[in-house]
């Protein structure tokens, strides 16, 4: 049972303190406070930006052409004609007119609605104005609030936890990307910043003690070998079509840019796998410290068997739906199939498979650590 | 490479899992096969949103019963999922249509993907999104529903008196734990899947309220922030729904179905 972990029931009494029904309530309608401000906020930024912005009175709509479809149907193109109003700069309170074409398919292209904020850049008198591209910060709010909001309400204090160390780990991957821009080696630093990721999320997750030290080891074993085996069969395998890839620039890096991005990418799969692993055998050494390590082993074999298929499943979805529009296109563009394989789906896969071949290491990874530190321990009280 | 790494997979789930790992490699060539389906549907003309709702279903059912079997806590996650992705459907909707999350992004299309791929494709690109979307979160709701609903089923069947507040509570506790996790997980996979993009940013020097406003950031974060919310939605409708359920049985009646 994924749910057995004993370990889950001692955390949960450490981080969840009874605390009164008042106080919680009290809290809760403070958070709600908080958020509402938030948005108000966030809603009313505009002065904050240095682009003009302009919100979106009217709109006139006409279609303008139809053009068949580049393999079956046909495309409508429109045209909105838009009246906005400025609301920040110099010229704030203006009235201004906009030109926007959209199509059905919308690939590069979006349709405006009366309400919707929209960067621009306003022509001189009478002239019409250009866009240059939507305001979406109030969206990005509402949906980091309502993330931040249910990891609380549905979390409390480790919920609280978990977004700190998103915050940490962003934070450091801003850094990691600020020192990559000035020169340092991509290699040295995803190594690095493996190190750190893994060691601050699962030190804030559970405190500095046993448990948290024990699957940092297990994780960056895990990790470590699988960096190993990657590396391996990508110097025995034709290169990718690196270049391809999505947002790539710098040519002479991409391929150590993916390596990066498969490692980071599996990292927190296999912590979460160490992690729960770690937790079990943890709870039954509290138990019974002289616990014979055969029986441990098979505690943890029974666990890691429920949480491996459901992880992969985890990494699956996450990974291979993200490039399905981009595939979709290329079909619909009658690139074949092979292409697709070769430009989409290989990155897609290649990132998956490397991180579900991290988290099913981090099962006999967490073994070895655990039996390594069990001999060590009772060696240890065997001499003194 | 990637059937080599494949193959490595394969091996190590085996070695690893046994007969388990075997069943989840079986149970991702499955899922592979439901979506290359969708994808051929959708190219050839089937409407991606009905498409998508139909695989999340179909998916569903084969993660869910195919790899946890049929029996009261598997049927129970089921209905959790099913109301998850409902009303993943309706947010995703409103959302994806306010913030025009479909199509490429301006970064991208300031990039010359070098395909030069025609607009004119007749599919709502909008719609693909929320049905990308849709299947995403899939793993990750699953995840949580069928963590919880065994955690409650487990504290039940060791301790059929207590009151339904309790075992919505024991429901709540697992549920807090796996939230964390996968949080996290989705968080790495997010920055693994999109780290080029974020570098890309870095290199060019994009203002910090640009790219607060991009599309880009904004398909990436709808995408995993879905995912996150779907799994935090899970938590509490699996620990009621499973409580309510094994409480109007009144215990002793699913001793069997286990």
């Amino acid at each position: 049972m994924v749910t057995n972990i004993p370990g889950s029931r001692a955390l949960a009494l450490r981080q969840n303190r009874p605390v009164s029904r008042r106080v919680r309530r009290m809290l809760l309608i403070v958070l709600l406070l908080c958020a509402a401000a938030g948005y108000v906020a966030v809603d009313h930024n505009d002065a904050w930006y240095t682009d003009t912005i302009a919100v979106v009175l009217d709109v006139q709509t006409a279609h303008t052409e139809t053009q068949s479809g580049v393999s079956a149907g046909e495309e409508n193109y429109f045209v909105q004609t838009i009246t906005a109003r400025l609301t920040n700069g110099a010229r704030a309170g203006e009235t201004i007119r906009l030109s926007n074409q959209y199509t059905d398919s919308g690939v590069r292209d979006e349709r405006y609605r009366v309400g919707d904020k929209l960067f621009v850049e306003p022509g001189g008198e009478g002239e019409i104005g250009k866009i240059v591209g939507q305001k979406r910060d109030t969206l990005v709010y509402l949906l980091a609030a309502a993330l931040l909001g249910g990891m609380l309400a549905a979390a409390g204090v480790s919920g609280l936890l978990a977004v700190l160390s998103l915050l940490c780990n962003m934070a450091l991957l801003y850094a990691a990307l600020r020192c990559y821009q000035s020169g340092w080696n991509l290699l040295a630093l995803t190594g690095a910043l493996i190190f750190l990721f893994t060691a601050l999320s699962l030190l804030i997750a559970n405190g500095w003690n046993r448990r948290a030290a024990l699957a940092i080891a297990a994780s960056l074993l895990a990790i470590a070998v699988t960096a190993a085996l990657f590396l391996a069969v990508r110097a025995c395998t034709p290169a990718l079509q690196y270049q391809m890839m999505e947002y790539a620039v710098v040519p002479d890096d991409l391929s150590a840019l993916f390596f990066c991005e498969c490692m980071v990418g599996g990292l927190g799969a296999v912590m979460d796998v160490a992690i729960s692993l770690i937790s079990t055998a943890d709870e039954l050494l509290t138990r019974q410290p002289d616990i014979p390590y055969h029986r441990l082993r098979d505690s943890v074999r029974a666990v890691s068997d429920d949480i491996m298929g459901t992880m992969v499943n985890v990494l699956f979805f996450t990974y291979i739906c993200g490039g399905l529009p981009e595939i979709l296109l290329m079909l619909r563009n009658q690139l074949t199939v092979s292409v697709v394989w070769e430009y989409v789906l290989t990155f897609e896969l290649v990132r998956f498979l490397v991180g579900s071949i991290g988290l099913v290491l981090a099962v006999p990874s967490s073994q070895l650590v655990l039996k390594l530190w069990l001999r060590r321990q009772r060696g240890e009280a065997r001499h003194g | 490479m990637v059937k080599i790494l494949g193959v490595l997979l394969l091996a190590l789930m085996l070695l690893v899992g046994r007969d388990r790992g075997l069943q989840a490699f079986l149970t991702i060539l499955m899922n592979m096969a439901v979506l290359a389906g969708v994808v051929l549907a959708i190219a050839y003309g089937a409407p991606p949103l009905a498409v998508s709702a139909l695989a999340g279903v179909l998916l569903t059912v084969l993660i869910l019963f195919y790899q946890n079997g049929n029996n009261l806590k598997t049927r129970v996650s089921f209905a959790v999922i099913l109301a998850v992705l409902l009303a993943t459907f309706a947010v995703g909707w409103l959302l994806c249509a306010e913030g025009n999350a479909g199509g490429y992004s301006e970064i991208k299309i300031n990039l010359d993907d070098g395909l030069f791929l025609d607009g004119n494709v007749s599919l709502s690109m909008q719609q693909v999104q929320i049905g990308v979307i849709l299947l995403g979160l899939l793993g990750a709701v699953k995840d949580a529903a069928v963590a919880v609903t065994s955690a409650v089923f487990e504290v039940h069947r060791n301790n059929p008196e207590l009151l339904p507040s309790q075992l919505f509570a024991s429901g709540m506790k697992i549920g807090r734990e796996i939230l964390s996790t996968t949080i996290n997980t989705l968080f790495f996979s997010c920055v693994g899947e999109s780290l080029l993009l974020f570098n890309l940013v870095c290199y060019w020097g994009y203002s910090f309220g640009y790219f607060l406003n991009s599309k880009a950031l904004y398909q990436v974060f709808l995408f995993s922030g879905a995912a996150g919310l779907g799994c935090i939605a899970a938590i509490p409708l699996a620990s009621f729904a499973m409580t309510a359920v094994l409480k109007r049985k009144k215990g002793g009646a699913d001793e069997q179905t286990n």
